[in-house]
């Protein structure tokens, strides 16, 4: 480590993310090109991200590639940098990330858009692919928010559309191929790849036939991943059981980008799970899918797993659970002393609206479970709701105040409840693509109506910044008309715009404004 | 069972690693190198790792000191090298005995300091202080301070001779008799 970098470290918040080292980590000496996977936001929420665990395994299994590590900066870091004149560089090798072949960045948030650009700036690279020369990295983008890559189109050279890790490999054979006939004839030939968009050939997004990995037990899978020596979001190992999921909720873009639903075997779960135990050291691994009820091997992958972590005491975590009996006997055999909090996602309040928006949850089985789960100990229930939904009215707000209430009677004991309630987006490949979004004044009117008929002192009321989800739908909607406004909301922002303490909604609001029509004074969208 | 003295090195990348960091770090070491480790009994058990005297984030050393409980009667032979391969840069376990000296009795240490100034010249007078010995190294000065109680933070004495960069490296931990602390 040169003395210039020893010299910031001392004076950041957290240096431990700006560094490497980790066990796990690979380090190439011989390389062909230098592949820089790049998340828009900080190393302790990328580092919890399974995608970029997934794509590091791929590529650094390719050899001569080199694949490595960058991540967004905390504000502090990136100050420093800038008056440093140190160029953002990879965990591995200190590379600046103008000094690699290709950038990639995994886009998963519509608010980290402008954090992508924060980085290529502070890596020495011109965020407009059309300023960039011949000799510039090839800048690509995949992850779930390509479903729609207008909005940042005109500063990636190339979309991925669907799963990755097939069509990198592909990627980076037609680039060792093309490479040295030029940016043009390179993208040309890149086109042609399927799932692969190509902005600046002006196509349609939608004709571009989204990828899918046909068999995930023979597809590859991180088991010895990089472990994070600092404390991340989650610190814990994952383990994919499940891609896609086969509800079909019409809200839900991870259902219908992730489509079709396709399952690991136990077998090859079991295995893969214990290997990256074994390797990590962590204690606990978390079953990951967007719907686990739904896995048709649950019961033998979890007991396959706990002979294993029992005697370790490695906790086994079961995220998006559905609420049933079978449910219960897994809980009861998964958490042998800590009662856990318990969460379910009604989303909706009525049955109608459930029905509506195709949430397959009676308030019957809601009821039932609350009752077993409170019998069997456990005293806290959280229940996520969402509003703003199509058809919604203020009957359906009232239901959820009900459902709540009718919880907390189902319990002998005290209970305590948390009511969420998110805010509708239409997402783009949704059926509910073209439904509008509530204003903000509208969605603000039904958090303060909500929070006045939620007032029980068991009920605790929380819910998301209706601003930050006008935002959110502006963008997963937008056009590539929004360039300047995200480049000048980079460039002007205090931090992250995905973290709450440096949402900007008054800068957001004052560059769209400028910079496109898509936002009114009031801050309405134009459909609202 | 048994209990277990490591004494460890600190430096490179690693120096940036928090207190809680390298506690968590050696937890999944231990776990990866399958050595296993005294769990405490309750709710959340978790296993018994403490560091004695931790030295501050950004402090390089060559003598920390990872006191746990095994919960087998493993020979001491080995571990350190299984260990090892365990760890993540910077972290290097030297040793493994059973403790001698309780935590309370570690009173000082042997400190080095690197001192670098951009294009101005220290006030050397203030480097020659009691106990202290110091040397050109390149582009800077290097201050060796023998048997500084513990209670004294080197962060301090670095920044009140003002230079532009400073490193500071824990050399040697010290009893109240100024005899090596194991």
């Amino acid at each position: 480590m040169n003395q210039q970098l020893e010299r910031i470290l001392q004076r950041v918040t957290k240096p431990a993310r700006y560094i490497g080292g980790e066990h796990g980590e690979i380090v190439k000496g011989e390389r062909e090109l230098t592949f820089a996977l790049c998340f828009p936001d900080t190393y302790e929420v990328g580092m919890s991200n399974l995608g970029i665990q997934i794509l590091y395994a791929v590529l650094n299994g390719l050899e001569g590639v080199a694949c490595e590590r960058c991540f967004l900066p905390w504000p502090d870091m990136t100050a420093e940098l800038k008056s440093a004149g140190v160029p953002l560089y990879t965990l591995e090798t200190s590379r600046a990330l103008a000094d690699c072949e290709i950038i990639g960045f995994s886009l998963a948030y519509e608010l980290s858009y402008p954090s992508m650009l924060n980085m290529l700036e502070l890596g020495g690279v011109a965020p407009y692919a059309a300023d960039r020369d011949e000799d510039a990295p090839l800048v690509i983008a995949g992850g779930v928010c390509t479903v729609n890559p207008e909005p940042f189109s005109k500063f990636i050279d190339l979309a991925v559309i669907g799963d990755g890790e097939d069509v990198i490999v592909e990627l980076i054979d037609c680039y060792r191929k093309y490479r040295s006939f030029g940016k043009t004839r390179l993208l040309r030939e890149l086109a042609e790849i399927e799932g692969v968009y190509v902005p600046v050939f002006e196509g349609n997004v939608r004709a571009v036939k989204r990828r899918a990995v046909r068999d995930l037990n023979t597809s590859v899978y991180p088991t010895a991943p990089v472990v994070p020596s600092t404390e991340v979001i989650h610190d814990r190992t994952v383990q994919e059981i499940m891609r896609g999921c086969p509800n079909g909720c019409k809200f839900c873009q991870a259902c219908f980008t992730n489509a079709p639903v396709r399952y690991k075997s136990a077998e090859v779960a079991a295995r893969q799970a214990i290997a990256s135990l074994k390797h990590s050291g962590c204690k606990e691994v978390n079953l990951s899918s967007l719907s686990t009820s739904d896995y048709p091997e649950l019961g033998e992958l979890t007991d396959t797993l706990l002979d294993y972590c029992k005697p370790r005491y490695i906790n086994l975590s079961l995220p998006s659970l559905r609420a049933n009996s079978f449910t219960f006997d897994l809980l009861d055999k998964v958490q042998q002393t800590r009662k856990s909090g318990l969460t379910f996602a009604p989303e909706a309040g009525s049955q109608r609206l459930r029905d509506h928006i195709n949430k397959n949850l009676s308030e019957e089985d809601i009821l039932t479970a609350c009752t077993t789960a409170f019998a069997a100990g456990h005293t806290s229930v959280k229940l996520y709701f969402m509003i703003g939904l199509p058809g919604e009215t203020d009957d359906d707000l009232h239901a959820i105040a009900d459902l709540a209430h009718k919880i907390l009677r189902c319990g002998s004991k005290r209970v305590n409840i948390t009511v969420s309630a998110s805010c509708f987006v239409p997402k783009p490949r949704t059926p509910f693509e073209n439904e509008p979004q509530n204003p903000i004044e509208e969605l603000e009117r039904k958090q303060r109506l909500l929070r006045d008929i939620l007032r029980d002192k068991h009920i605790r009321f929380r819910w998301h910044d209706a601003r930050v989800s006008h935002i959110e739908y502006l963008l997963a909607q937008g056009k590539s008309d929004l360039a300047p406004a995200l480049l000048a909301v980079a460039q002007k922002s205090r931090g992250p715009q995905a973290w709450d303490e440096f949402f900007d909604f008054a800068l957001w609001r004052e560059q769209l404004t400028v910079n496109s029509e898509q936002i009114t004074e009031t801050g309405e969208g134009q459909n609202a | 069972m048994r209990k277990c003295r490591f004494v460890y090195s600190k430096t490179g990348k690693a120096r940036y690693l928090s207190h809680l960091d390298t506690m968590e770090v050696f937890r999944r070491a231990f776990s990866r190198a399958g050595i296993a480790l005294k769990y405490s009994e309750g709710f959340n058990p978790h296993p018994i790792i403490s560091i004695v005297l931790p030295c501050p984030l950004g402090h390089a050393s060559y003598c920390e000191l990872l006191d746990v409980t095994l919960a087998d009667d493993f020979g001491f032979s080995g571990l350190c090298e299984r260990l090892n391969n365990a760890l993540p840069s910077g972290l290097t376990v030297l040793s493994a005995n059973l403790p001698i000296k309780k935590p309370g009795d570690l009173r000082y240490l042997d400190i080095k300091i690197e001192l670098f100034y951009d294009g101005k010249t220290p006030r050397l007078e203030l480097l020659d202080f009691a106990g202290a010995t110091w040397s050109r190294i390149d582009g800077g000065y290097e201050l060796t301070l023998n048997a500084l109680p513990t209670k004294l933070n080197p962060t301090h004495i670095a920044e009140a001779l003002e230079p532009d960069f400073w490193r500071v490296t824990r050399l040697q931990t010290l009893d109240a008799d100024g005899a090596a602390y194991r």
